[in-house]
């Protein structure tokens, strides 16, 4: 299965095609669910309608803090977890 | 058996007819615990002209503040003092805007935070001065969030404690006090935490007890 790192070096948007459901919370969900809380399928699909290179992330735990929404404006992230045990089957992991 | 009529003086035990009863009143109430009802805040005001760059979005928890602009590019010296005007206020969406408003501030604010202390003490005493116990705990958490949320905040907070910390006496047999006590802690360096904590909270009681001995003689002259 080819890695998200791998995909978009040429700059054109790929679509997923599998999507799976988590099981348990890992950091890799947290930062999935605040992507999608701000509307956007991953950190991949938010690089290229914003067309940034990176992602304000905090330095002591590496989640995201700061996403712009399509509409513009802005949603801050706590540097703590947020995604309660609750919400872990809602978040999507999509393969490409 | 007779029927005990009622009292003319509230509170005390019921006597048989025909006994003595009391026809002085004890002093009244002086409503030290009563809720204090405030003014409408600038908070408000600024919230219903649209001065404020935020907007709510409504996901699956609950509300989440969208804001219009960065909040590294807001200017701490106008929008922090008016968001903690806010603190006051116990109706939707105020204080929701204001509550959340003030944590994403403090939780992204870093070195702006340091030099809007002095300007935040009197919205701080004015929230405590409430009485409302949910004002309250939110207030105290906000502090909680405050003394973590930059370098030296805890020590600029250290000449005003003579303003916010009075209105916690009343409060002392309350789970208040002890969130009090947790903030206080944060504010000094651990080695000294507990010593001080003690002394202050003494210093504190005494010199309310002095400006209440110092007003009554002022009244005398």
């Amino acid at each position: 299965m080819m890695s998200l790192q791998d995909i978009g070096s040429n700059g054109k948007e790929v679509q997923p095609k599998i999507t799976s459901r988590p099981k348990q919370w890992t950091e890799e969900i947290e930062n999935l669910y605040r992507f999608q809380q701000a509307g956007y399928r991953d950190e991949l699909e938010y690089k290229q309608i914003k067309q940034v290179d990176g992602v304000d992330r905090w330095p002591e735990t590496g989640y995201v803090k700061k996403l712009q929404r399509r509409d513009n404006t802005f949603y801050y992230y706590s540097r703590k977890r947020e995604c309660e045990d609750n919400d872990v089957q809602k978040v999507k992991v999509y393969a490409y | 058996m007779k029927r005990l009529t009622k009292q003319r003086v509230p509170g005390l035990p019921l006597l048989p007819a025909g006994l003595h009863k009391p026809t002085h009143a004890g002093p009244p109430a002086a409503g030290a615990f009563q809720e204090r009802r405030t003014k409408p805040t600038a908070f408000r005001k600024f919230y219903e002209r649209g001065d404020f760059p935020v907007a709510m979005e409504h996901d699956t928890k609950g509300n989440r503040i969208a804001w219009k602009v960065e909040i590294e590019k807001l200017d701490y010296h106008h929008y922090l003092p008016l968001f903690f005007d806010g603190l006051c206020e116990t109706t939707h969406p105020y204080e929701f805007f204001a509550r959340q408003g003030v944590h994403d501030m403090l939780e992204h604010g870093a070195s702006k935070v340091l030099p809007v202390i002095p300007q935040l003490i009197i919205p701080i005493k004015n929230a405590l001065n409430t009485r409302n116990k949910h004002v309250i705990c939110t207030t105290l958490k906000i502090l909680q969030h405050l003394v973590v949320s930059g370098e030296r905040v805890g020590e600029a907070l250290v000449p005003y404690y003579r303003q916010i910390l009075p209105i916690l006496n009343l409060f002392k047999n309350l789970n208040a006090l002890e969130r009090c006590l947790e903030i206080i802690c944060r504010l000094q360096p651990p080695a000294t935490r507990w010593i001080l904590l003690s002394m202050r909270m003494r210093v504190m009681l005494c010199v309310c007890q002095w400006y209440n001995h110092l007003s009554k003689f002022r009244r005398w002259y």
